[in-house]
């Protein structure tokens, strides 16, 4: 009889949407479980790889792979590097010399300058400048830049303009050049003379740097 | 639905028993393996690249689409993200995770952990396909060696390179899966009596991987030969006359001519457009590379991976030359026209991609990395069906011997068993960290509102723009659209500071010059 069918039908479709709904259910709660547990696991390697990273010399700004010929810094150029903080406290660049660094006499120094990119028109854009020693890279292989810390440096745009003084000495200092992943961002060289056009890298080439931050201040009362 | 068995079922059944006698009933089903496949490869897929969502980041391509679907919506994103094709089902995944963000009610900075999710979704939905579309095709075993070998596929995750970084958890490289779905597709369509709805869906999910990934276009012939054989045994003109009105009156073919109608709309007539200025600029693949490309690492991957490393441009013709031989010669005639396709495809994917990616040569690092795997891993997909029926097709030969009958798909699941020992799902790579945000983007977003970094759709500076432009990390300089209403609510509710930052800094000891 067509009730008693259709009566029939109806707790076929029932049981079965239940079944659906018991299996799925047990199903989704195995990949919460699952997706969990893996998350934990993943963070805890997170945490551990940060730790393995943070290393005195301060962030990576970018991640290098085959060198390539040096940068020589002839007198009069000016190198621009931008920069992009991640964090609060940004208070250094170490980037790696040349090959020419254990050449260079120690009375040598260069001109650095922190300037900021993105800020509103009539901001202050030069942050910090001073000197920079060429012989203190003789053993270390690095030149360094320290300067107070800026608090809100977090995603924030920066150049590191170095400015060879026209009248500097030979030997040149040079800078080591890599090859990196595109879309890290490239120096650019201007110099050595006013009329002379500013040298773009292609894409996928970086100086070797680390952007430094100090420790945040201790905040409890 | 299945038939109701008057003996199992009688009307004295209690609704428990009833409940799980069709518990059961669903368990065994086809449906329920497929379900189960897909929520067990999402599992492992996520533990063998959890970065995306534990330290997401808008990264590469996912960024600038993400900005377009906000600014443009989703089919002029899926349309006209790329100028040489549509990207449809990279931009679906995208789109699903801005709606997933949604419902799951976390804010619009979010929104690459929930891009993330679906991605593993997607892939995990690729790779058990073959559960349920070969499940009449495949022996249960082969289907399961298949799907062991999918989500164990190497992509070079824990060799250091970017692989492990920009593949699984990502929307942009999805795009190459449609190859092998489509592949699958064909396959179900000229091994199945076509009802008018199932060609229909078949059909409609061909146009998909047509209109995300333009090489599947070249399937679309191989789909019309169900017609197309009509024609053959035809000598006179009423004969002609009788197949013609056979093909028309088909529902299938009118379903195949909608899906290709669909695929010229959105794709255009396919051209060789140069991908950029690094293809026109980049010398023709040199030959040791073009073996290396197109034969190791396309076109027999999922054979040559495990000796990868040994391998050179005479080993791999060798290798290559061995594999067909094998093929052709135990191989049975019921399954040659799947070997003969299958190879075809990879084939024609191996060819485009030495002659029209050329610069591709650069990567290659002479069989001492795998990297650029995104290129390669839908070549090894395709692979798999086809080692799996040249495996049962040689127990079918061997039938005589049972022990022997079982070692090809005793070497499959080895196979397998060797890839989870070189890419073990349990262990975290360190390329999951290749780029580490670590809160960083919620600081680019709350300078960008405290900075009124307003963007019109154009990306341009706006004062009265209903976007803001947000540097996605430090180390990728481009900038992403979001709304700014969004934004504005999204750092208010985690409390970040919107006054302007300290621009200035005391000079330091050293005196300027």
């Amino acid at each position: 009889m067509p009730a008693t069918r259709a009566r029939r039908r109806l707790r076929w479709l029932a049981c079965r949407a239940i079944a659906w709904g018991i299996c799925l259910g047990a199903l989704l709660s195995a990949v919460g479980i699952a997706f969990r547990g893996i998350e934990a696991h993943a963070r805890g390697a997170l945490a551990e790889w940060r730790a393995r990273r943070a290393s005195p010399d301060g962030e990576l700004l970018a991640m290098v792979r085959t060198p390539l010929p040096d940068l020589p810094l002839a007198p009069g150029t000016v190198v621009e590097q931008p920069l992009w903080a991640s964090h609060d406290g940004f208070c250094g660049v170490r980037f790696e010399a040349g090959a020419l660094a254990g050449a260079v006499p120690t009375s040598g120094e260069i001109i650095w300058r922190i300037v900021a990119t993105d800020v509103p028109a009539g901001a202050k854009r030069r942050l910090a400048t001073g000197t920079l020693d060429l012989g203190a890279a003789r053993d270390t292989g690095w030149f360094d830049v320290r300067f107070p810390p800026l608090p809100t440096s977090a995603g924030a745009r920066y150049v590191l303009k170095l400015l060879v003084p026209a009248e500097f000495a030979a030997p040149t200092p040079s800078l080591a050049l890599y090859t990196s992943p595109e879309g890290r961002p490239t120096p650019v060289i201007t110099g050595p003379t006013p009329e002379t056009p500013p040298t773009t890298f292609p894409l996928g080439t970086a100086l070797h740097l680390r952007l430094i931050y100090a420790a945040p201040p201790d905040q409890s009362p | 639905m299945s038939a109701m068995s008057p003996s199992r079922r009688g009307a004295g059944a209690t609704l428990a028993e009833l409940v799980v006698e069709h518990v059961w009933d669903v368990l065994r089903g086809p449906s329920f393996r497929f379900v189960a496949a897909t929520a067990a490869a999402f599992v492992v897929f996520f533990a063998r690249a959890p970065g995306p969502w534990v330290n997401p980041v808008f990264f590469a391509e996912d960024r600038d689409w993400t900005t377009l679907l906000v600014t443009h919506g989703f089919w002029h994103t899926a349309f006209h993200a790329r100028p040489d094709y549509a990207v449809l089902g990279n931009v679906a995944v995208l789109w699903g995770g801005m709606r997933l963000c949604d419902l799951a009610g976390d804010d619009v900075l979010s929104i690459p952990r929930y891009q993330a999710l679906v991605s593993y979704f997607a892939f995990a939905l690729v790779v058990s396909l073959p559960v349920l579309l070969l499940r009449r095709r495949l022996r249960p075993g082969a289907l399961a060696a298949v799907w062991l070998l999918a989500v164990s596929m190497p992509l070079g995750i824990h060799s250091g390179s970017w692989s492990g970084y920009e593949i699984l958890g990502r929307a942009n490289n999805v795009g190459f899966a449609a190859l092998f779905v489509a592949f699958l597709l064909v396959w179900v369509r000229l091994t199945t009596h076509l009802r008018p709805a199932r060609a229909a869906v078949i059909d409609a999910g061909l146009a998909t991987c047509v209109l995300t990934n333009p090489i599947a276009t070249a399937l679309l012939p191989v789909a019309a030969w169900p017609a197309l054989r009509r024609l053959a045994p035809v000598r006179d003109r009423a004969g002609l006359r009788t197949a013609a009105l056979a093909i028309v009156r088909d529902p299938a073919v009118w379903t195949l001519a909608a899906a290709v109608l669909a695929c010229l709309a959105g794709n255009g007539i396919p051209t060789a457009v140069a991908h950029g200025d690094r293809t026109a600029l980049a010398p023709p693949m040199p030959f040791d590379r073009a073996i290396e490309c197109g034969l190791a690492r396309s076109l027999f991957y999922s054979l040559s991976w495990p000796v990868y490393r040994w391998l050179n441009t005479d080993r791999t013709v060798a290798l290559a030359a061995l594999a067909l031989w094998l093929t052709w010669r135990f191989g049975l005639p019921r399954h040659r026209w799947l070997y003969a396709g299958g190879l075809g495809l990879l084939a024609l994917t191996s060819a485009t991609l030495v002659f029209k990616r050329p610069e591709l040569a650069a990567h290659l690092g002479d069989y001492r990395t795998t990297f650029p795997d995104r290129y390669f891993y839908a070549q090894y997909l395709v692979g798999l069906p086809l080692m799996a029926a040249f495996a049962t097709d040689l127990g079918t030969r061997l039938a005589a011997r049972p022990r022997l009958a079982r070692l090809p798909l005793v070497a499959l699941f080895a196979l397998a068993a060797l890839a989870v020992v070189l890419e073990p799902p349990g262990k975290i790579a360190d390329s999951q960290f290749i780029v580490d945000d670590d809160g960083c983007f919620s600081r680019s977003a709350a300078r960008a509102v405290a900075l009124g970094a307003w963007r019109g759709a154009d990306g341009k500076p706006a004062a009265d723009g209903a976007f803001v432009g947000i540097p996605a990390h430090p180390s990728m300089p481009k900038e992403i659209l979001l709304p700014r209403a969004a934004v504005e609510r999204a750092i208010t509710a985690v409390g970040a500071s919107r006054t302007p930052p300290v621009l200035t800094a005391a000079a330091p000891a050293t005196s300027p010059r």
